[in-house]
């Protein structure tokens, strides 16, 4: 295995039994490649079996087939090797309610051997130390998230895994999750970061892998999978619409009325057309680059691949029963 | 390995309801140590007259109606051998009424050891109960609460984080145990050393209640580990009271008084032969012979020996089929 990998699974597979005995996949002979560096974005609709892939990576639960490697050794088995340098948040966070923030951090820092001098480091990294007294239970979503990024702090990881990290934060949360991620990896860390929200994974990722129904369906870096053919067109907004587009189509560019705006492909630049249509005396109310962002690249791969594709539920784990007969 | 033990130890200490359970198990021990006084108290003034008037009363009593009380007693047991299928069982005891005894009234001499003896063995079952349950909550809390899993994630040797959960319950339900009973022990002593009501006392008369509260002490830790092991097991601690209580209910209780033959098997028996020393139980035995069946009530009797093993196959058996599953089992 290639050991320029942070994390590699071949065939992961995993299903779980419903009620009526049948055997539902999860996940389905899945390849995941992570490299070393960056932040890596994980995307999946609801139910596509992201959190079940970590849970495998973590030893938590155990797969049906497959390899996995984490820093090029092999999972479950040497685990225990690699753990030190893997800090994960799978869902929520879950810590001893009725422990301080401190208390928690002071177990799990005695439990690997760190300092628990460290503890306090951490909890001021994350703005937690004025409340770090206080029980677990009486902490805020943003707060529960916090002290769980501490949590991982305490192992220095080379990876970190977050599922979901922004899942019912404010913007200012998400904003700072966001920064956090960006920081690690700046600072040489591999960061995982799985979502079923394009838009925040694309501002952060350098990388992205994207699965629907426990299979891998697309990867590659974030402006590979927008594809460069998609860039480059320019919306125009202006008043007198046949005559710009007379105007712009006379420059020899591929010009496409839409409503009240023109549609100027082929990556001319916004600066010429303002050029063009000024010469004859015609004024842009409006000019903006159209940006293919990686949601409809999103919807695109994983349209009809299962409900909750196009309109995810608002709540994560519901999936119509029929999705488990399908099992293979 | 031990410094995961000694988290959990830290962990164990520091939970509420642990300490709340603690809290209420010393607060039952002084409890046991008020009626300890009461025991050791000698009869006052008041109880002597009280106990003299009903006395009196039942001497005149008898020797009024006494001759009259034996004759009905034997004339009943006549007629009761008549009618009955197996006259042998048939035993009134009409020989034994004889005249009444002031002693019966002023209710014996107090005694240090029988007296504490008779309070450590209900405590036993306070030591019995209590660990099973908060041994079985420290650990199910941290599945019903999730945190297993993050704890997994610092700690992923399935093995050690079980062994290190178990052993905590059990070694920090040794000290518990140990200034429980030993509250009960002194706070008897003492009553029984105030009231100067107490017996000679050598060594050798003091051994009985000091030994049975020795085999408590021993006895709660295993039970602890039973306990934590259930914890794994049933992952809720409201799953792991129902556990215990269904035991209760319908093996030790229901079942066991279906089928007699079972009350060897039982834990109540095994775990009051460890703690008295011996456990009897009766099973009726009938033999058929040419003058027909006949049915005996025989005693049997379940050895220290018997119980100790018993409990310690039944601890050895839970903590490995728990440690099985919990390795292979997914946490999420
Ligand atoms: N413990 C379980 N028992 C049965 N089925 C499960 C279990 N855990 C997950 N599943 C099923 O496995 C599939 C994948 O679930 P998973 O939680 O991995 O999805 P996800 O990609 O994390 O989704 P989300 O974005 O909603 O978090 C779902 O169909 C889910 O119902
Ligand atoms: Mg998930």
């Amino acid at each position: 295995m290639s050991t320029d990998l942070a994390i590699s699974t071949r065939g992961l597979r995993k299903t779980y039994r419903n009620r009526r005995g049948q055997r539902a996949v999860a996940v389905g002979g899945l390849d995941l490649d992570v490299p070393v560096g960056g932040v890596h974005g994980f995307l999946g609709p609801n139910g596509a079996g992201k959190t079940t892939t970590i849970r495998m990576l973590l030893g938590l639960i155990r797969a049906d087939s497959g390899t996995m490697t984490v820093f090029g050794q092999t999972v479950p088995e040497r685990l225990p090797d690699v753990i030190g340098r893997v800090g994960a948040i799978v869902e929520q966070p879950k810590f001893f309610p009725s422990f301080s923030g401190r208390k928690n951090l002071t177990m799990l820092a005695r439990a690997i051997d760190a300092p628990t001098s460290l503890v306090d480091v951490v909890l001021s990294d994350v703005g937690l130390l004025d409340r770090a007294d206080d029980r677990y239970k009486g902490y805020s979503l943003g707060m529960k998230q916090r002290l769980a990024i501490a949590a991982t702090l305490l192992k220095d990881p080379d990876l970190l895994i977050f599922d979901e990290p922004t899942n019912g934060l404010d913007p200012a949360g998400i904003r700072e999750i966001r920064g956090t991620m960006r920081g690690l990896a700046d600072r040489g860390k591999t960061v995982l970061v799985s979502s079923h929200i394009l838009a925040e994974v694309e501002q952060v990722a350098d990388t992205v892998s994207i699965i629907a129904r426990g299979e891998l369906i697309a990867s590659g870096s974030v402006a590979d999978l927008i594809g460069a053919g998609a860039a480059g067109t320019v919306r125009v907004g202006i008043a007198d619409v046949p005559r710009a587009q007379q105007v712009l189509g006379a420059q020899g560019w591929t010009v496409r009325p839409e409503g009240r705006y023109l549609l100027v492909d082929g990556g001319v630049a916004p600066a010429s057309i303002t050029e063009a249509l000024a010469a004859q005396r015609l004024f842009v109310d409006e000019l903006v680059p159209v940006r293919v962002d990686l949601e409809s690249v999103f919807l695109d791969l994983t349209a009809g691949r299962g409900p909750g594709t196009h309109a995810p539920p608002p709540e994560g784990e519901h999936r119509p029963a029929h999705h488990a007969g399908e099992a293979s | 390995m031990s410094r995961l033990l000694r988290v959990e130890l830290d962990r164990f200490a520091s939970r509420t309801l642990i300490r709340l359970g603690v809290a209420a198990i010393l607060v039952i021990c002084c409890f046991a140590v008020v009626s300890a006084w009461d025991a050791a108290s000698p009869p006052s003034q008041a109880e002597q007259d009280q106990a003299k008037l009903y006395y009196e009363q039942a001497l005149a009593d008898w020797e009024a109606n006494g001759e009259q009380y034996v004759e009905d007693c034997r004339a009943q047991e006549e007629a009761d051998k008549a009618a009955s299928d197996d006259p042998a069982l048939v035993d009134y005891g009409c020989d034994q009424m004889t005249a009444p005894e002031l002693e019966s009234w002023l209710g014996g001499e107090p005694s240090f050891e029988g007296d504490t003896t008779m309070l450590l063995t209900p405590i036993s079952l306070l030591f019995v109960l209590a660990p099973v349950l908060l041994a079985g909550s420290f650990v199910s809390a941290e599945f019903s609460t999730g945190s297993i899993g993050n704890w997994l994630t610092f700690a992923p040797r399935r093995v050690r984080v079980y062994l290190s959960k178990v052993l905590a319950a059990g070694l920090a339900t040794i000290p518990v145990a140990a200034v429980g009973v030993g509250i009960v022990l002194a706070g008897s002593w003492a009553a029984f050393q105030y009231y100067g009501t107490g017996d000679a006392a050598p060594p050798a008369d003091v051994s009985s209640p000091v030994h049975v509260a020795l085999r408590i002490v021993a006895l709660a830790p295993v039970v602890a580990v039973i306990g934590a092991a259930l914890g794994f097991l049933a992952r809720h601690t409201a799953a792991v009271l129902g556990v215990v209580l269904a035991w209760l209910v319908l093996v030790e209780a229901i079942l066991v008084n279906w089928v007699r033959e079972l009350q060897p098997w039982t834990l109540a028996l095994n775990v009051q032969a460890w703690v008295e020393g011996s456990a009897p139980y009766q099973l009726v035995e009938c033999t058929v012979d040419e003058s027909g069946q006949s049915c005996q009530s025989v005693e049997h009797v379940i050895s220290q020996t018997q119980g100790a093993v018993y409990v310690g196959v039944v601890a050895l058996v839970v903590v490995a089929v728990a440690l099985l599953v919990f390795r292979r089992r997914d946490v999420s």
